[in-house]
C-alpha cells in the first residue's frame, strides 16, 4: 500500500496579472513506513507540499492519493480517515501550542474532532489516551495539567509530538521539527522521533532544511528547487551522487565541524 | 592591550536577582574573531547585550568591561551613543526586526552614518551605495530606495551587515546572524562576513549555537554553559580535544554526520550532568 500518491500535481497562487507556482508538475510516491526527506530552500514549496499533503489546502491540478484512496477535501469520510490517519507536527512549538490550553486538552483535542466521532480505530478514553502518549514521549504524567509556557522548547516539541500520535496515526508529517530547536536538545528529539517512527511503524514526511537531519532519520530524500522536484531518491545515492547542481550547492552550503 | 576586555563580569535581573552572567571573562584583540557558543538561555546574548551597552533598566551589572581603555559599564548614555555604530557595532539575528519597517534602507544606513559625523546628503548617499555595493548588493542605488519588507532575507541581512560596517568599526558583534536564513543563502552572507570583516580588519564577537559556523569563520571560540565561561582557547583545538565535559557534549551532539543513520545520537546528558556543580 502507498502512503501517499502524487501525480503530476501542480498549485499556483494568485490571480490573472501575478501567478505563482508554488509547486509545478509534481509526482512523488510514498511507500507505507518510508521515511521522506523533504529539502529545499525557502519558497521552493516544502510546506506547500506538505499543506496539501494534510488536506489543509487543495492541488490546483493533479491527483492526490492516500493510502490508496483519492483524497477529496470535500468528502467528509475521506477527511475523517484523513485526520485519523495523518498527523502533523510543526517548526515552533512555541506557536503551535495554544498557550490557554492546558496540556491534556492540546493533546486530547485531535480526538475531540467531530469528523472523528464514532471510528472505532480512534482511542475514546482520552484521560488514559493522554497518559499514554505522555509516557511514550517521555513526559512526566503530572504535564497534563500544566499549560504550554512551563516548558522548554524540546519539552513543547515533545507535546507537539504526543498530540499527533493521540489517534493513533500512520503517517506522520513533520515541518523543520527541528530548527527552531537548539543543537543540544535536536539531539532529544531526533532520538524520540527515530524511536517513535519505529516503534509505531509510522511514515515520515519530513520537510528541513538541514541535510544532515535527512542523511539520519530519512532513507528517501526529494529536492525541491523553485517548486521543481528536481531530484528524489534514496538518501544514501542522492547525498553521496547528486545528480543537480542545486543539490550539490545545498550540500556544500552546509557548514561541517571537521573541515 | 586587548581591544575588548570583559572581567568577572555578572548580569543579574528583576527583584529577584536572577543571574544569568556569571562571573564571565572573555578577551578580544584587534582583529581576532572570537567565537561564543552555548546553547538557548546560556546568556550569549545577555553578555552581548552588557558589552554594547543595550541590556533593559531592570539589569544589575557586575565586574568590568573595558574597550579600548574604556570602561563601558559605568558609561554614560551619551558617551556610549558616540561608541555605538562607530567603534563596536552588531548584527542582530533577525534583520526584519533590526531594521525599522517605515524607512527606506538606503536613509536607516545614512542616518548611521550622519550621527557620527558630519557630511552633505551627498557624501552620505554615495558612501551608502558604496557599502551596499560592497556587501554584495546588486543595483545598490535601486536597493537604498527600497522599504524592508520589498528584500528578500538574504538582503535585508546584507543591509544590516552593511550598517554595522559603515563607519568602519573596530568590534562588530554577530548575534546568530544567519539563524533566520537558509542553507544556501547563509553559506553566502557567512563569505562575505569573513571578507568584510578580513579588509576592514574588525575584530568580531560571533555569537552562535552552530558549531559547524564558528570553526569556519572563527580561530578562537568560548564557550558559555549557565552563564558561565566554562571553556576558551583556539576554535580547532577546543573542538578537537575539548577539556570540559559540556563542551565535549557539544560537539558530539552537533556532530550529527559521525553518527551512523538510524542509530541513537548523543546527548549532552551522556557526557555532562547538568545537576553537578559547574567547573570554571
Amino acid at each position: 500500500m502507498t502512503a501517499f500518491l502524487l501525480d503530476h500535481v501542480n498549485k499556483v497562487f494568485g490571480g490573472r496579472r501575478r501567478e505563482v507556482n508554488a509547486l509545478s508538475d509534481l509526482s512523488l510516491t510514498v511507500a507505507q513506513n518510508q521515511r521522506w526527506g523533504i529539502v529545499g530552500e525557502s519558497g521552493s514549496g516544502k510546506t506547500t507540499l506538505l499543506k496539501i499533503l494534510a488536506g489543509l489546502m487543495p492541488p490546483t491540478s493533479g491527483r492526490v492519493q492516500f493510502l490508496d484512496r483519492d483524497l477529496d477535501l470535500n468528502n467528509r469520510a475521506t477527511m475523517a480517515s484523513l485526520r485519523s490517519s495523518v498527523q502533523m507536527i510543526f517548526q515552533d512549538p512555541r506557536s503551535s501550542l495554544n498557550p490557554r490550553m492546558k496540556i491534556s486538552d492540546i493533546i486530547s483535542e485531535p480526538l475531540r474532532s467531530p469528523l472523528l466521532k464514532g471510528r472505532t480505530d480512534v482511542p475514546t478514553d482520552m484521560r488514559a489516551r493522554v497518559d499514554e502518549v505522555l509516557s511514550e514521549v517521555g513526559l512526566p504524567l503530572d504535564s497534563a495539567d500544566r499549560y504550554p509556557h512551563e516548558f522548554s522548547g524540546g519539552q513543547r516539541q515533545r507535546i507537539a509530538l504526543a498530540r499527533a500520535l493521540a489517534p493513533r496515526p500512520k503517517i506522520l508529517l513533520a515541518d523543520e521539527p527541528v530548527s527552531a530547536l537548539d543543537v543540544s536538545v535536536r539531539a532529544q528529539v531526533l532520538n524520540l522521533l527515530n524511536t517513535l517512527v519505529d516503534s509505531f511503524e509510522l511514515t515520515l514526511i519530513m520537510v528541513t532544511h538541514d541535510l544532515g537531519v535527512v542523511r539520519h532519520t530519512c532513507d528517501y530524500v526529494g529536492v525541491l528547487h523553485q517548486g521543481v522536484l528536481v531530484e528524489s531518491g534514496p538518501v544514501s545515492s542522492v547525498m553521496n551522487d547528486p545528480r543537480q547542481g542545486y543539490t550539490r550547492e545545498l550540500l556544500n552550503a552546509v557548514p561541517r565541524l571537521d573541515s | 592591550m586587548s581591544l575588548l576586555s570583559i572581567t568577572d563580569l555578572s548580569v543579574e535581573f528583576g527583584h529577584n536577582r536572577t543571574r544569568v552572567l556569571d562571573q564571565a571573562c572573555l578577551s578580544v584583540e584587534p582583529g581576532q574573531r572570537l567565537g561564543l557558543v552555548g546553547a538557548s538561555g546560556s546568556g550569549k546574548t545577555v553578555l552581548a547585550s552588557a558589552v554594547m551597552g543595550l541590556l533593559p533598566d531592570n539589569a544589575y551589572v557586575m565586574g568590568s568591561v573595558v574597550f579600548q581603555d574604556q570602561e563601558l559599564t559605568t558609561m554614560r548614555d551619551k558617551e556610549f551613543s558616540a561608541l555605538r555604530g562607530q567603534k563596536m557595532s552588531m548584527v542582530f539575528q533577525e534583520p526584519m526586526t533590526a531594521l525599522d519597517p517605515t524607512m527606506k534602507v538606503g536613509r536607516q544606513a545614512g542616518e548611521l552614518i550622519g550621527l557620527h559625523q558630519q557630511t552633505s546628503p551627498k557624501a552620505t548617499r554615495t558612501r551608502v551605495e558604496e557599502i551596499f555595493d560592497q556587501v554584495g548588493l546588486s543595483h545598490a542605488s535601486r536597493i537604498a530606495e527600497a522599504y524592508p519588507h520589498e528584500l528578500s532575507g538574504g538582503q535585508r541581512q546584507r543591509v544590516v551587515i552593511a550598517m554595522a560596517l559603515v563607519n568602519n568599526p573596530d568590534l562588530i558583534i554577530c548575534d546568530e546572524p544567519t539563524t533566520a536564513l537558509d542553507a544556501t543563502v547563509q553559506a553566502k552572507v557567512l563569505t562575505l562576513l569573513d571578507e568584510e570583516l578580513s579588509r576592514v580588519n574588525a575584530a568580531c564577537l560571533f555569537i552562535s549555537h552552530d558549531l559547524g559556523l564558528v570553526s569556519r569563520l572563527c580561530e578562537d571560540v568560548a564557550v558559555i554553559y549557565a552563564g558561565r565561561i566554562v571553556e576558551t582557547g583556539p576554535t580547532a583545538k577546543v573542538f578537537h580535544d575539548p577539556q570540559h565535559p559540556y563542551t565535549a557534549g557539544l560537539v558530539a551532539t552537533a556532530n550529527i554526520d559521525a553518527v551512523t543513520p538510524g542509530e541513537r545520537l548523543p546527548v549532552i546528558e551522556d557526557f555532562f550532568d547538568p545537576s553537578q556543580e559547574v567547573r570554571s
